[in-house]
C-alpha cells in the first residue's frame, strides 16, 4: 500500500515535469512536435543513403532504411534521455536548492517526456513497416525489449546526473562515451557485416541484444527473445542499487549545485 | 500520534551547526591530485537552538549573510546539519526563493501544477487549492495565458498564493512577504493571521514593520548565531538608565539612509516620551524583538497613554510603526560617520 502511494506520487510528479519538458521543448519552433519524427527520419535517411552504398540495400529482406530507422528510434530515446538527464539537475538548480523536492521527479520527467517521443516514433515505424509490407509486430516482445531499454537508460541517467552535480566534466565525458557506444551497437550497420572473429566484442555490449530485440519485435528479423531474460533481471537489479545510492547522494546535491 | 504532534513543537533545532566549503571544486581537485590545500570553510550557523510551536509565527531578522536562509533550508530539509539535530513534525511548504521553478512558457494554471508539485503538495490537494489561489492572487483571466505575459507582480502574487493555500503544518517563507502592491500585502497579512492557528510559520524579512505586525517572536541572527539574549540584556540596561543619561550605538542597517548610514556611530539621550516632537529621530525597542530601532517620528498622538507613528527615511509604504511610552528609549542627539 505504501509502495503504491510512493509510486503514484512519483508518477504524478514526473508527469508534471514531463509536461513542462514537452510543452516547452519546441516552444517557438515552426514545425513543433513534428521534429520528434523528423529527427530520426532524417538520421535514418542520411545513413541509409551513405551506408547503402557500402553495405547491402536490404537486411534479411527488410529495407536498410527501416533497419536504421528502428535503430535510431531506440537510440535517440537512449541518448537524449541520458544527455538531458545529465544536465537536468544543474539546469534545475533553482528548484533543487530552494525546495525539498525529490529530484527523481525531475529525472523521471525527462525520461517520461522522451518516452512520449519514443511512442510517436515507434508508431511511425510500425505504420511505415505496414506500408512497406514488412511488419511483424509482437507486442509482448516489444514491451520486453522496451522495458530493458528503459531500465538501462534510467540506470545510466541516474549515474551521470548525480555525478555531474559533483564534477561538471561528466557532461562532456558522457558525450564521448555515448559516441563510442553508438558505434559499438548495431544501429547503422547489421551485425552480419561484422567479421565473425570480432563478434564476441559486440555480444559483450548489453545494448546489442536490446536493440536487436527491439528491431525484431517490429520487423521480421530472427531473434531469440529468451536471451533477454538475464539482461532484464540484471538491469532491474542495477537500477534498484543505483537508485538507492542516488537517494543517499541526493542529500548533498543542494550544497554542491 | 496526533496528540503527540499537538504537544510537541513543530520545528525543533537542537544544537545545530552547519559549515560550508567555499571551494568544493578545489577540494575535489586537490583530492585527486593529492594536494593538501586546506579547504576554505565558513561556519554559517553554530549551535542553534530554538523551537516553534503550532500557532506561532516567528520572524528571522538579521543582516545579509547572517545565516537566515541557511536556517530555513535546514528546517526545510534541503540542507543537512553537520552537527546537532533538526526535528520537523508535520508537512512543510517552503518558499525560499519565491517563484523558483515557475516556467514562462506555461500558463498560470499549468504553473500552479508545477509550482505546487515543487512545493511538495500532493496531487489531491492541488485541485483544492487551485481556485482559492487563483481568486486570492487576483490573476483573473490571465490564468490561461502563458506566464511570460505576466507582470513580475502577478507572478509573485500567484506563487505566494499557492504557498499560502498549501495545506501544510509548517510554512517557511523567505522574503515572500515583500511582494505585490500594498493592497495585496494587506490581504496577505490578514490571511497569514487567519491561518496561523493551525500552522507553525517561520519567515524572513528585512521589513521591520512586518516583524512588528506579524510575528509573535523574533529571532535575531548575526554571524550564524542568535543574538537574542545578549541584546535583551543590553536593552534592559538601557531601559533602567535614568533620564538625561547618554548611551552610544552603531547603525546596523540602512533603513534611515541617507541621514544615517550603516556603520555610523550614534549618541542617544534618555528623555521623556512627552518630549517627542514630529521629525525627531528616536530610539525604541519592541517587546517581541530584541533590537534597538532608530526611526523618524511621523506624528505624535495623545490618545490612550500617548503613542507616536514612526518610519524609516529610506523605506516607503508599510514600514511604519506605532511606538508606545513603554517601548521608547531615547532621542538621537548626535551621529558621526566612521570615515
Amino acid at each position: 500500500m505504501k509502495l503504491v502511494k510512493i509510486f503514484t506520487n512519483f508518477w504524478f510528479g514526473a508527469s508534471i515535469f514531463a509536461f513542462r519538458d514537452l510543452k516547452t521543448r519546441y516552444a517557438g519552433s515552426i514545425l513543433g512536435a513534428i521534429w520528434i519524427i523528423l529527427y530520426p527520419l532524417s538520421m535514418a535517411a542520411i545513413t541509409s543513403i551513405v551506408f547503402a552504398l557500402a553495405f547491402q540495400k536490404t537486411v534479411e529482406n527488410v529495407p536498410f532504411f527501416l533497419y536504421t530507422l528502428a535503430g535510431f528510434s531506440a537510440w535517440i530515446f537512449f541518448v537524449q534521455t541520458i544527455n538531458s538527464s545529465t544536465r537536468s539537475l544543474v539546469q534545475n538548480r533553482d528548484i533543487i536548492v530552494n525546495n525539498n523536492i525529490p529530484t527523481e521527479f525531475i529525472l523521471g520527467g525527462v525520461a517520461l517526456s522522451r518516452c512520449v517521443d519514443l511512442c510517436i516514433t515507434t508508431i511511425f515505424l510500425i505504420i511505415s513497416a505496414t506500408f512497406l509490407d514488412v511488419i511483424s509486430f509482437s507486442p509482448w516482445f516489444f514491451l520486453k525489449s522496451i522495458l530493458i531499454l528503459l531500465l538501462i537508460t534510467c540506470t545510466l541517467s541516474l549515474i551521470s546526473a548525480a555525478s555531474n552535480v559533483y564534477f561538471r566534466d561528466v557532461q562532456a565525458l558522457v558525450d564521448i562515451f555515448l559516441n563510442i557506444i553508438f558505434y559499438a551497437t548495431p544501429i547503422i550497420y547489421p551485425l552480419s557485416a561484422i567479421p565473425a572473429r570480432y563478434l564476441w566484442i559486440f555480444n559483450l555490449n548489453p545494448l546489442t541484444p536490446v536493440f536487436s530485440g527491439f528491431r525484431a519485435s517490429i520487423l521480421p528479423f530472427s531473434f531469440n527473445f529468451s536471451s533477454l531474460n538475464l539482461i532484464l533481471v540484471i538491469s532491474f537489479l542495477s537500477l534498484l542499487i543505483v537508485f538507492i545510492v542516488y537517494k543517499r547522494l541526493e542529500k548533498n546535491f543542494s550544497q554542491f549545485l | 500520534m496526533k496528540t503527540n504532534s499537538k504537544e510537541l513543537p513543530r520545528i525543533e533545532f537542537i544544537d545545530v551547526s552547519k559549515t560550508f566549503f567555499i571551494n568544493p571544486t578545489n577540494q575535489l581537485r586537490s583530492f585527486i591530485l593529492g594536494k593538501k590545500n586546506p579547504p576554505l570553510r565558513i561556519s554559517v550557523s553554530q549551535h542553534l537552538n530554538f523551537k516553534i510551536n503550532k500557532g506561532e509565527i516567528v520572524g528571522l531578522y538579521g543582516p545579509n549573510g547572517s545565516g537566515k536562509s541557511t536556517v530555513l533550508r535546514l528546517a526545510a530539509g534541503i540542507l543537512q546539519p553537520d552537527d546537532g539535530k533538526v526535528i520537523v513534525r508535520g508537512s512543510i511548504a517552503s518558499v525560499i526563493e519565491l517563484g523558483a521553478g515557475l516556467h514562462f512558457d506555461l500558463t498560470g494554471n499549468e504553473n500552479i501544477n508545477l509550482y505546487a508539485t515543487i512545493l511538495g503538495i500532493p496531487q489531491e490537494k492541488i485541485n483544492i487549492l487551485r481556485n482559492k489561489a487563483i481568486e486570492f492572487s487576483g490573476i483573473g483571466n490571465f490564468i490561461d495565458v502563458p506566464m511570460k505575459y505576466y507582470s513580475s507582480g502577478m507572478r509573485s502574487r500567484l506563487a505566494t498564493s499557492i504557498a499560502l493555500f498549501a495545506d501544510t503544518d509548517i510554512l517557511l517563507l523567505d522574503e515572500a512577504i515583500a511582494v505585490g502592491d500594498s493592497d495585496f500585502r494587506q490581504k496577505f497579512m490578514e490571511k497569514i493571521k487567519k491561518i496561523k492557528k493551525n500552522k507553525a510559520i517561520l519567515f524572513i524579512t528585512h521589513d521591520v514593520g512586518l516583524l512588528q505586525h506579524l510575528s509573535d517572536r523574533v529571532l535575531l541572527m548575526d554571524h550564524g548565531n542568535f543574538k537574542n539574549t545578549e541584546n535583551e540584556i543590553a536593552i534592559w540596561r538601557i531601559q533602567k538608565m535614568p533620564i538625561g543619561k547618554k548611551f552610544q550605538g552603531k547603525v546596523q542597517s540602512n533603513s534611515m539612509y541617507p541621514f544615517l548610514k550603516k556603520g555610523d556611530n550614534l549618541t542617544i539621550i534618555k528623555n521623556r516620551f512627552s518630549e517627542i516632537r514630529k521629525d525627531d529621530i528616536i530610539a525604541f525597542a519592541l517587546p517581541n524583538m530584541p533590537q534597538v530601532i532608530v526611526h523618524r517620528v511621523d506624528n505624535v498622538y495623545k490618545k490612550d497613554n500617548g503613542y507616536c507613528i514612526t518610519r524609516g527615511d529610506s523605506s516607503i509604504g508599510l514600514d511604519t510603526w506605532k511606538v508606545t511610552p513603554n517601548e521608547y528609549l531615547g532621542k538621537v542627539v548626535f551621529s558621526f560617520s566612521k570615515e
